[in-house]
């Protein structure tokens, strides 16, 4: 049966082949509730090798790529569905994975693919599974059987898609392994270690297939590494180029680096998304993230390139072409963690090549595909300084607007309001400052999406007070594969709030935007029914007006929505994919579901996931700290540190929290701005982890 | 500030504020009692007591003591806990009492109007008294809470939700009198203390969302006889009565209600509180006119009832921009003159600044024209005090939901689409008391950062049926948090000193004392003291349930107390509790654990 086998040990590696038995079949059923008969699943029509321009145009047919098309668009030419009758969208089915990545460390970030009737679709703990569109079964399923003492996981355990292309589904892993599978099958083709996790490295992006290449980035820049784009044949595994985003000593950038410390090899630049590809420039592009150490600038002066920059590269042999840095020395963790976009504008009367991306410091960046020159206007103006923090002289101010506000009116209780909270405020280690955006954004990792016919692009972003603090290290060599961040950071009790926002990239300025009581944590998708689907932490699954942001449509889908969408044709009728998996860092409840809908859906929407269930539970016995400790070092430590001293996610110093009755409360029902537990872990995990914190932690 | 200056200051305030009384740096308890009885000495701030709702008759929630001070208040613990059987913990009800004590009493009245006395040396409960209100009671708009009870004369005067205004003896809780002062059936309900001064218990009422004509009535202290009668809406025939129109009987529904206890200067003979929004609250197109003296400052001769002046803070008001704070006496040399001043925080987001002698602003107060709305017959200007607004006042982002009409700034005006805002209806400052330190002439308001939406409802003239609902349309909070702040303004120049924004709404009021400290409550139960000059907070207690009342301030026997009622609030959503706890540096009692809505679940 599929979910005992894909659970089994002994099947690691190995897919199960469900639809091969009708046995297994009619067990994989069980996971997926359909609202008309199934019809036999036909077999699975494998991806060409996709060259040239194949994947330029918006797909109609397939999702046949993480971004929908190699523009990174997430734009559907599909009609059939739109402002009139998307009030009507119902499930078609729902399935079930088995409970993969419902764990409280994991999170579901995955964009569906499709390709000729089947659906690909990864969870947080990088299994993978095909789905027939007709029926909703499993096909096949592949588990990862990810290593558990996995400690270089920064930001919840997850993965944000898979790539197909010549008959495989690529698969980048926590672990650092680049897995190909078989499309018909669900067996490993090939699998090679692309990078060691034990050196920090980890693959969180959805690989890139192109023209026989699979391209894929590393994430890590919290754990000092030195970030990279690799390509591999699609073929075989093999390595065919690599791309280091912070230079060697000699190449081109190398000088934005100290010449007498050895920082630069642990100087960041992750790559966390998908490229895109221009394939008439022969050129991939991808944004970077935060330079490492995160909060401590002293060590590394100079500009620190390529990280938080937008980075072109030649799609054959990996080689640098242009760049252009976002922010420049960055102390604020200012990733630019969203997938680049391409499209194709007139500016000025003339058509225009252009690639946008929205960052964390709430900027869009538009430019020039072909050379990388601003193409709305950006600006090098002076920002404060603060010597110790060896603070760039300029930052980049692209003119038009910020979707986030970018400064804090009234100073939150307990922390410091310096320059008025506004961006690029510089900071030291005697006091935490307060300032806007966060460390988590502007925009994080959820993608954006474009409209061709207006130029627009929708950002997911959030709205919310930062705080930073750095502390002083020396420029030693930092251990391989461990924390490199030399500061606190956190967010004000304030909470998170989200903005939804319409950007005109003519001229980069807000054609519309909306607040959010939440942050927007997932992405969107763009059709030319004149819809954009964007999910919700608390379950929705919601269709706006294009033009102006209205709902006219919302769906509970029972866990928290946290990835954006993919919008397909399959025998004539147009479908939404939709994948409910809740999200560590949104607190949003966990599932394991995969949702199709269509107009002529029968599906009534689900109840509301996650609602604490503390006292319903077993919370009595003895409390095992030792277990807790397993507990806290999956869900906790993100935030709160190894130790409790306050980590990367925003966490506080645990160093109070003395009272394991105040910990199981906070646990099971958030405080502040931490996200409530109480759905995703059990009473006897509260427990083991308050007493864990309690008493093992320092105080 | 040393005791010193405090003193020399605390004796110019007493000075300048009245004739009559003898300046007694320490009067004792008794000194209280005779004041009460005859002579008006409630003037300056209270040292072993806490005798009137506001601490004294200036409402300045100000604490001359100083032996609980910055260095120590770290050090603050519970001295004794006493629970008050259960009494407000239900749902419906809000516990927003600012304890009373006189001698070795405290006298807290609960969100069901049951009134309790406890020993202060021990905790004990020395008597109760039991409103049994009557559970069908429609006209409680918003939460079943009481805000205090008054002293004076050997009894306790506590108004009550069902309209009643009792008088029980303070030595044993028996009812001495009991009057009916207005009946709920037609919507009135009594939250606010009574205020008793010499001989006269003084109390307004509530219900401007049921159609009620807001008024404030003395009655005598003694047998409970009406004395006199003020209508927050004037009568045909009287000024004012200009502001509302004539052909039609809307007036008599006009709102104009007093949520808190008037403030009083015993050496000019008035009173002053502030009013609420006109009814009905969204449909402005039925009362054309500036709706007099609803959303005002109203000055009224305290022996008589009769008007001295107003100043109306919101002109035909449509956004419920109460007055509910309670105003503020005081006395402060502006651009070198001593000068008279009255200060309101209101919903607003503004606090107005008056001279108290004749209702003029003493800061400067503009009057700007507004955007129109001629079917809601919108006000051509409206006032706008210098200095600063202490919340927001416009929205950036329109909430998910709503496009933004005039960037969502005050005074905006709607009709029947929603329209968002800020701030909101829920936002500024609501009735949680300001405090005033004499020391430094700063006001430290506690208020909300939160957005509301409005929508008329076309209703026509017609008279409402009595004791319904009468708000001609709609509002809706916002999905956004509501977001607290809290601001050291001064007042000689309306500016802000400093101020903190907070993740939940501010819902309590402050106590500020010469020991640099103020004392405000949070929502999650704590009780926190922060540091006068600038917001750090310096020490923080859980009481166990939404700290949603000020706490007060006294010494006795030589010790310097707080007593802090944590009983949580219907609108905050805080954890209910029935607890009066007292602190004191020697205290032992540690924090309890967190309130939790869960752990409240039971009974």
């Amino acid at each position: 049966m599929t979910r005992s086998a894909a659970r089994d040990p002994r099947a690691a590696g190995r897919a199960v082949r469900a639809a091969a038995s009708g046995a297994l079949a009619a067990l994989a059923c069980v996971g997926a509730v359909h609202s008309a008969e199934k019809a036999a699943a036909p077999p699975i029509t494998v991806a060409p090798a996709f060259v040239r321009d194949a994947l330029v145009a918006p797909p109609r047919r397939d999702w046949p790529t993480n971004g929908g098309s190699w523009l990174n668009q997430r734009f559907s030419p599909l009609t059939a569905i739109d402002r009139g009758n998307v009030g009507s969208l119902k499930g078609v089915w729902r399935t079930r994975l088995g409970g993969s990545g419902v764990g409280t460390k994991y999170s579901g970030e995955a964009q569906p693919l499709v390709y000729d009737g089947t659906i690909y679709i990864v969870t947080g703990a990088d299994d993978v599974f095909a789905l027939g569109v007709d029926s909703g079964e499993i096909l096949w399923s592949y588990k990862a059987n990810l290593d558990e003492s996995n400690d270089v996981v920064c930001c919840g355990w997850t993965s944000r898609g898979v790539a197909l292309g010549a008959g495989k589904v690529y698969v980048g892993q926590l672990d650092g392994k680049l897995v190909a599978l078989d499309q018909k099958t669900g067996k490993v083709e090939w699998s090679v270690q692309a990078e060691r996790w034990q050196d920090g490295l980890v693959i969180t992006a959805a690989p890139l297939y192109y023209d026989g290449l699979v391209i894929v980035g590393f994430a890590g820049a919290e754990f000092a590494i030195r970030g990279r784009v690799k390509a591999f044949d699609a073929k075989t595994g093999k390595l065919v180029w690599t791309f280091y985003t912070v230079p060697g000593p000699g190449e081109l950038g190398a000088d934005t680096w100290p010449q007498d410390n050895d920082v630069w090899k642990h100087g960041g630049a992750s790559v966390w998304q998908t490229p895109a590809v221009d394939p008439d420039l022969g050129l991939i592009y991808f944004s970077t993230g935060n330079p490492g150490p995160d909060y401590n600038g002293a060590v590394r002066k100079g500009d620190n390139l390529f990280t938080a920059s937008i980075v072109a590269l030649d799609a054959k042999t990996g080689k640098h072409r242009w760049h252009f840095q976002q922010v420049h020395h960055d102390i604020w963790d200012y990733d630019g963690p969203s997938p680049v976009v391409l499209f194709d504008l007139e500016y000025g009367g003339v058509l225009r090549k252009g690639i946008a991306e929205a960052s964390k410091t709430g900027w869009v960046y538009i430019l020039d595909r072909t050379n990388g020159q601003p193409l709305v206007g950006i600006d090098e103006k002076p920002v404060p300084q603060e010597p110790r923090q060896a603070t760039a002289a300029t930052q980049p101010y692209p003119h038009g607007d910020a979707f986030v506000p970018h400064e804090i009116e009234i100073p939150p209780e307990g922390v410091k309001l310096v320059n008025g909270g506004r961006i690029f405020t510089p900071y030291w280690t005697e006091e935490t400052l307060a300032m806007k955006p966060a460390i988590s954004g502007g925009v994080n990792w959820p993608p954006s999406s474009y409209e061709p016919a207006t130029g627009r692009l929708f950002v997911c972003a959030q709205d919310r007070v930062g705080t930073f603090r750095a502390e002083a290290i020396e420029p030693t060599e930092p251990p391989g594969g461990k924390r490199y961040s030399a500061g606190i950071f956190g967010a004000s009790p304030l909470g998170k709030l989200g903005v939804f926002a319409a950007m005109d990239l003519r001229t980069n300025t807000i054609v519309w935007r909306q607040h959010w009581p939440e942050e927007c944590y997932s992405g969107s998708v763009a059709t030319a029914g004149g819809l954009v689907f964007v999910g919700r932490n608390d379950g929705r699954l919601t269709a706006l007006d294009t033009r102006d942001g209205t709902k006219l449509w919302e769906f509970q889908t029972g866990a928290g929505m946290n990835s954006p969408v993919t919008v397909f044709e399959h025998r004539g009728k147009q479908y939404v994919a939709a994948y409910s998996a809740g999200n560590l860092f949104a607190g949003s409840a966990k599932g394991d579901s995969v949702w199709l809908f269509s107009l002529d859906g029968t599906l009534p929407p689900a109840q509301p996931g996650g609602g604490a269930m503390l006292f319903s539970r077993d919370l009595e016995g003895t409390a095992n700290p030792d277990a807790g400790k397993t507990v806290y070092d999956s869900a906790c430590m993100f935030c709160h540190g190894e130790r409790g001293e306050g980590g990367h996610g925003g966490g506080k110093p645990l160093i109070d929290a003395r009272s394991a009755e105040l910990v199981i409360q906070t646990v099971s029902e958030g405080r502040k701005d931490m996200p409530p537990f109480g759905a995703a872990l059990t009473g006897a995990q509260i427990r083991d982890v308050a007493a864990y914190v309690a008493t093992r932690l320092p105080h | 500030m040393n005791a010193q200056i405090v003193s020399a200051l605390v004796a110019l305030v007493v000075v300048s504020a009245s004739v009559r009384s003898v300046a007694a740096p320490k009067p004792s308890a008794d000194a209280v009692k005779r004041a009460n009885a005859a002579k008006p000495a409630l003037v300056e701030p209270p040292r072993d007591s806490w005798p009137t709702n506001g601490g004294n008759w200036y409402n300045q929630r100000y604490s001359p003591l100083t032996q609980i001070d910055r260095s120590n208040v770290a050090k603050l613990k519970g001295v004794w806990r006493a629970r008050l059987d259960g009494s407000g913990v239900a749902p419906q009800y809000s516990g927003e009492a600012q304890p009373l004590v006189v001698d070795d009493s405290v006298y807290i009245a609960t969100g069901a109007n049951d009134a309790f006395a406890i020993d202060l040396d021990s905790g004990a409960i020395r008597w109760r008294y039991r409103a049994n209100l009557d559970a069908a009671n429609k006209s409680v708009c918003c939460g079943w809470t009481n805000r205090g009870v008054a002293y004076g004369d050997g009894k306790i005067f506590m108004g009550q939700l069902d309209g009643k205004l009792v008088a029980l003896d303070a030595k044993t809780g028996a009812v001495v009198w009991s009057v009916q002062a207005e009946r709920w059936q037609e919507g009135f309900t009594l939250t606010a203390a009574p205020l008793y001064y010499d001989g006269l218990v003084i109390e307004g009422v509530a219900g401007a969302e049921l159609g009620v004509r807001g008024r404030v009535k003395a009655y005598s202290a003694k047998d409970g006889k009406l004395v006199w009668t003020f209508y927050t809406i004037p009568g045909r025939g009287e000024p004012g009565h200009e502001s509302w129109p004539q052909d039609n009987e809307i007036w008599q529904h006009g709102g104009g209600t007093v949520w808190q206890t008037p403030a009083l200067d015993p050496a000019l003979g008035l009173i002053y509180f502030s009013t609420g929004n006109p009814g009905p609250d969204f449909n402005g197109s039925v009362r054309k006119g500036d709706n007099l003296y609803t959303s005002s400052i109203v000055a009224v001769d305290a022996k008589t009832g009769k008007y001295r002046w107003h100043f109306q803070e919101v002109h035909h008001d449509l956004w419920d921009f109460d007055g509910p704070n309670p105003v503020v006496l005081f006395d402060l040399a502006i651009d070198g003159a001593m000068r008279r001043g009255l200060a309101q925080a209101s919903k607003t987001g503004w606090v107005y600044i008056l001279d108290r002698t004749n209702g003029q602003p003493l800061v400067g107060i503009d009057e700007r024209a507004v955007p129109q709305e001629p079917r809601q017959a919108t006000a051509a200007t409206q006032p706008y005090p210098r200095g600063d607004a202490f919340v927001p006042q416009s929205l950036e982002i329109a909430p998910e939901g709503y496009t933004l009409t005039n960037g969502g700034r005050i005074f905006t005006p709607y009709w029947t689409d929603y329209t968002v805002g800020k701030p909101g209806i829920l936002g500024g400052a609501n009735w949680p008391p300001s405090a005033y330190d004499v020391s430094t002439g700063y006001l430290y308001v506690c208020a909300q950062d939160r957005a509301s939406s409005y929508r008329a409802a076309e209703i026509d003239d017609a008279r409402p049926p009595p004791g319904e609902m009468y708000i001609g349309g709609n509002f809706g909070a916002q999905t956004l948090p509501a977001l607290g702040t809290l601001t050291a303004l001064d007042l000689r120049t309306n500016k802000i000193v400093w101020q903190q924004q907070w993740a939940d709404q501010c819902y309590s009021g402050v106590t500020v004392t010469t020991g640099g400290l103020a004392f405000v409550g949070r929502n999650d139960g704590r009780l926190t003291a922060l540091d006068v000059r600038d917001g750090k907070k310096l020490w923080e207690f859980q009481t166990g349930a939404g700290l949603n009342a000020p706490v007060s301030v006294l010494e006795r026997n030589g010790k310097q107390y707080v007593v802090a009622y944590s009983a949580g609030n219907a609108f905050a959503g805080s954890v209910k509790g029935d607890s009066v706890w007292l602190f004191a540096l020697d205290g032992t009692l540690e924090p309890v654990a967190p309130a939790s809505a869960t752990a409240s679940a039971g009974p």
